[in-house]
């Protein structure tokens, strides 16, 4: 009988122990506050240094625009590919003949990002689906790209004779072929009416920068909205020079001298690249000169005053501060690498005559009188080839 | 070799101008840009500085006969004048982050417009 109510004690507390432990008030604490599984951990991204994407792509602000544009026309010798965006975010081109006869169809059907499938319908008009590839970032020019490897590699249904090379669906087998030397000229239209149009030529005028011949052939690209001429840039791939002229707004050239300290072009721009450029240029400096600077503050007549003899300047201006009738000039370059040096390093205008205070600074000063020196010594920019 | 009153001519030339940038900067002189008035912040100040002090230099050379080593150091004397008021309405503007090019280009128009003055002034008055 004792023994028994031992016992009935004991299985008593235990059942106790068990409520207690078991409780949902206390498993939904446990869950709250996992202990033993973690996630994948968080990489700290170094601070002050300059991150930029794998060497030869483009990074996410190219892709930004892009996703700005609406058509994208390719003149091949021996077609033209239309590309356009549909309102889903699809990709859509269509491969003629010069005569207007339609050669084939194709179409990147946006899922995730990483199962888009891609539609061709070649000469045969069986329709070929095959998954794209991660690494293949579907652009307008990138489709139309697509359709014409396609359509030369003379692809039919069976996705068993293809593979991926250089971002492009292949035919295995199929002889390497450079498709930027058998573009003619790309166009790339915007809703708001811009266009940018791209040819390549052989350079007409060689001295186009003083000190320096610029030979081979040029990308010529010229932005116009409605009609209306905006500007022209030039990029020479022999002598990597990128020069452009958007009159008002900006001009200048960079040359792989001026890359230097980010180990020269990290890709190699193409005329997709150069008619996105011109537009980035266009948009941004206008905005610029339409925002102007930060907002100044209405104060007494005391203050107008002493503003009227000794107006405030802004700490650090865009462009060449206290020299700005050089901002159109090759100076500019010089002056927005200052601007950008003093930024990152924390650098004011003191920093000119406390030289010991950051060796950094003291960098950035030295660098940009020798960036003007050298400026002044090569000779500036006469022209662009229109 | 000091002239005084070519150096306050050559500060005087310089400051009026200045004013004139201030008080017509949106109109003439940078009607588009939220640049400060600064004579090189733009180009029609650049010009309008310079023909200035090439005026005011010009006034120097002309009431010179002699050599024209004479008229080169007054000359001189009123670039050295504008000089000392650039360096000061720079500073009381707020030098910009690259204020000592600014102060070397803007020194270098100052002296060539007024060497120039001086030497055009001294060569009509010698005829």
């Amino acid at each position: 009988m004792k023994t028994n109510r031992k016992r009935l004690i004991a299985c008593g507390v235990c059942l106790m122990f068990g409520v207690v432990l078991a409780g949902p008030w206390w498993t939904a604490r446990l869950r709250a506050n996992p202990t033993a599984q973690s996630g994948p951990t968080v990489r700290p991204a170094p601070v002050g240094q300059r991150l930029s994407t794998r060497p030869g792509e483009k990074g996410a602000t190219y892709y930004a625009l892009e996703a700005q544009t609406t058509r994208v026309t390719m003149r091949f010798a021996d077609a033209v590919a239309v590309a356009e965006r549909t309102f889903e975010g699809d990709l859509v081109t269509k491969l003629h003949d010069a005569s207007g006869n339609e050669l084939a169809r194709f179409k990147a059907d946006r899922i995730d990002g990483v199962n888009d499938v891609l539609q061709y319908t070649g000469t045969t008009g069986k329709p070929l689906q095959v998954f794209s590839d991660p690494n293949a970032r579907p652009t307008l020019d990138w489709a139309n790209h697509q359709t014409y490897s396609l359509w030369k590699d003379k692809v039919d249904t069976d996705a068993a004779t293809l593979e991926w090379r250089d971002k492009l669906i292949r035919r295995k087998g199929a002889p390497k072929r450079d498709f930027q030397k058998e573009l003619l000229e790309l166009r790339t239209e915007w809703a708001n009416g811009m266009t940018a149009r791209s040819v390549r030529k052989s350079a007409e005028n060689q001295d186009l920068i003083a000190g320096r011949k610029l030979r081979g052939d040029v990308f010529v690209s010229h932005l116009t909205r409605d009609g209306v001429d905006l500007g022209v840039m030039n990029w020479f791939p022999e002598s990597q020079v990128l020069i452009w002229d958007l009159p008002g707004l900006t001009k200048g050239y960079i040359a792989p001298e001026h890359l230097k300290a980010y180990g020269g072009w990290p890709f190699a721009p193409d005329m997709a690249w150069m008619n996105l450029q011109a537009s980035a240029f266009q948009h941004y400096k206008t905005e610029l000169k339409q925002k102007g600077f930060v907002a100044r503050s209405q104060t007494g007549w005391p203050s107008r005053v002493l503003q009227f003899f000794a107006p405030t300047v802004s700490a650090d201006e865009p462009g060449c501060d206290g020299l700005h009738w050089l901002d159109g000039t090759i100076y500019r370059f010089c002056c927005d690498i200052h601007d950008a040096c003093y930024s990152q390093n924390g650098c004011t205008s003191k920093s000119w005559w406390q030289v010991w205070t950051s060796w950094r600074c003291d960098y950035c000063n030295a660098w940009v009188i020798d960036c003007f020196l050298a400026g002044g010594l090569e000779g500036s920019l006469h022209g662009v080839q229109k | 070799m000091i002239r005084w009153r070519s150096v306050a001519l050559g500060a005087a030339a310089f400051i009026a101008a200045h004013i004139v940038l201030m008080s017509e900067w949106r109109a003439w002189f940078q009607p588009l840009g939220d640049y400060p008035p600064w004579f090189l912040n733009s180009s029609r100040a650049l010009a309008f500085t310079a023909g200035m002090l090439f005026t005011a230099s010009l006034l120097v050379g002309l009431g010179n006969r002699d050599a024209a080593r004479e008229a080169m150091v007054a000359g001189g004397n009123v670039a050295a004048g504008a000089i000392v008021a650039m360096c000061v309405v720079l500073t009381l503007t707020g030098p910009g982050t690259l204020f000592p090019i600014a102060l070397t280009i803007g020194a270098g128009v100052v002296v060539i417009s007024s060497a120039v003055g001086a030497l055009t002034g001294s060569a009509i008055a010698r005829r």
